[in-house]
């Protein structure tokens, strides 16, 4: 049992962290002969037949190639899946989001997707999947633990684990698979999620190659091979789909993704997203902020994406205020920080005034420019609210008379 | 300082109760407690510690509470700073927005 690391060995903690780092945000397309080995090495361990497998360029499209596929009959996939493979091969993602995403509407496909995942969900996908991914990371996982005391494991995966999963996992693999979501409906499944999984490389490698666990770790030297080698995978019994890894990734300073001029994240097929500071919003915001419309702006529902919206609107707030037509109708200052708390109203001859609660984020952040801030939301509260304290202790689900007893607001 | 009594971090507030009785427990996920999603951050109010415990109310109004065990606990978010609550337990309520269709909704981030 490893209770102790030497000073030689926490030293290789930075190593660690820059490689696996740079792995999990890489954009370089994938090794697939090397990726290739690595997934049929996986099945070998799952004890599973080896697969054929089907590259796709992005998750986005694998996804749409197996929603596509499963609609097939049985008795024409193997087939179809040669066919995919040496005619279509690597451009099957390209062509399936092309065709479709011209003729299907969004509503259809989301009922087409319902009904055949449900199908997929009951027959294999759970039990490859956990035969894949479980059977060689279990094993290993609890191999490592056997051999690892509670707080050397804790080291290990506080300095090189968190900081590889918080350059990668919480910025890019989180955005990847909402994104995903976004664009197939409400459906996702997991899958292995090849490179954006690079932590657990780096966690398990460590253990391996510094401290010799080598036969603990043995199981999972695929798994540390396909996470360097591609994207996400999705195995199935027989065949795998794999993804290539994105093509494009900008980050702001904090690792967020971020690009205020183009997409943030791209793969090869074009299955890209726009974000700012980490929050994804639509295309145009960021490439035709001119269509950026008071309208759009009071229908926006998250308060994130309003909140870009408006900053991005001509000149940012104050135009926003004036072309709406707002009023300031009352000012207080926030009960624990001081900051201002200024309550809008616009009048409409045909409905409810709108009346809205500007307020600035008691945590200060960071801006383009590098100095640090209180961000500003603006929350639409009741029409009837006349009173700044109230509106926030409204939007708070509080009374004034308990909102005033807050003792932290961050 | 740790909150005892009510406390806010961005569109969470916590405000100290008696625990009622007909509740459902809400299990946790790799030991976090998540109280409030980021839709379009994938940043999340959330607890990470295995000594708080979160319940729903059986009555179908969805209220909502978490019950800290023990020691005090860290309510974590991206955005904004932690804030410890000591033992106890708290109502949870998730900020509101005024809608178009003139009712207030759940603000989402």
């Amino acid at each position: 049992m490893i209770n102790e690391l030497t000073k030689e060995q926490i030293a290789k903690f930075p190593e660690y962290v820059d490689k696996w780092t740079k792995i999990g945000l890489s954009t370089e397309p994938a090794d697939r002969p090397r990726a290739e080995i690595a997934i049929k090495k996986m099945y070998e361990v799952a004890k599973l037949k080896e697969p054929k497998i089907v590259w796709c360029d992005s998750p986005c499209s694998a996804y749409f190639t197996i929603l596509i596929i499963e609609k097939l009959s049985k008795e024409k996939l193997d087939s179809i899946f040669d066919s995919v493979r040496t005619s279509v091969g690597a451009s099957v993602g390209d062509s399936v989001m092309a065709s479709v995403g011209d003729s299907v509407g969004a509503s259809i496909w989301a009922t087409v997707i319902d009904s055949v995942w449900a199908s997929v969900c009951a027959s294999v996908l759970d039990y490859v999947r956990a035969s894949v991914g479980a059977s060689v990371m279990d094993s290993v996982g609890s191999s490592v633990m056997a051999s690892v005391g509670d707080s050397v494991r804790t080291s290990v995966m506080d300095s090189v684990g968190s900081s590889v999963m918080a350059s990668v996992g919480d910025s890019v693999r989180t955005s990847v698979r909402d994104s995903v979501r976004d664009s197939v409906s409400k459906i996702y499944h997991n899958c292995i999620e090849g490179s954006h999984l690079s932590y657990l490389s780096a966690f398990y490698l460590f253990f391996r190659n510094e401290c010799s666990l080598i036969s603990e770790t043995e199981k999972g030297l695929p798994f540390f091979e396909l996470t360097e080698s591609c994207g996400w995978i999705f195995p199935y019994e027989n065949i795998c789909f794999a993804s290539e890894r994105h093509n494009v990734l900008n980050r702001d300073t904090q690792g967020r993704l971020h690009s205020e001029t183009t997409a943030a994240i791209e793969y090869p097929d074009g299955f890209k997203k726009y974000a700012i500071h980490g929050v994804r919003i639509p295309e145009y915001v960021v490439l035709n902020p001119e269509k950026i419309t008071v309208e759009l702006i009071e229908k926006e529902e998250n308060v994130e994406v309003k909140r870009i919206m408006i900053a991005r609107y001509k000149e940012g707030v104050k135009s926003y205020m004036f072309d709406s037509g707002s009023v300031l109708i009352d000012e207080k200052k926030d009960i624990h920080s001081g900051l201002p708390i200024k309550l809008w109203r616009k009048d409409r001859f045909d409905d409810n005034p709108i009346v809205m609660v500007e307020m600035l984020n008691k945590t200060k952040e960071q801006d383009d420019q590098g100095n640090w801030i209180h961000k500003p939301y603006y929350i639409r509260v009741k029409p009837d609210i006349t009173d700044a304290l109230y509106a926030i202790a409204w939007h708070h689900n509080q009374t004034v008379e308990d909102y005033v007893k807050t003792q932290i607001g961050t | 300082m740790i909150v005892d009594l009510a406390a806010h971090q961005g569109d969470v507030y916590l405000k100290r109760v008696e625990l009622p009785s007909d509740l459902d427990i809400k299990e946790s996920q790799d030991n976090k407690t998540i109280l409030a999603f980021g839709e379009k951050t994938g940043h999340h109010h959330r607890f990470e510690t295995n000594n708080v415990k979160m319940f729903v109310a059986k009555d179908g109004s969805g209220k909502t509470y978490v019950l800290i065990t023990d020691y005090p606990a860290e309510l974590k978010h991206e955005e904004h700073e932690s804030i410890r609550f000591q033992p106890g337990a708290y109502e949870v309520f998730i900020a509101r927005q005024w809608s178009d269709q003139n009712e207030p909704i759940r603000v989402l981030d």
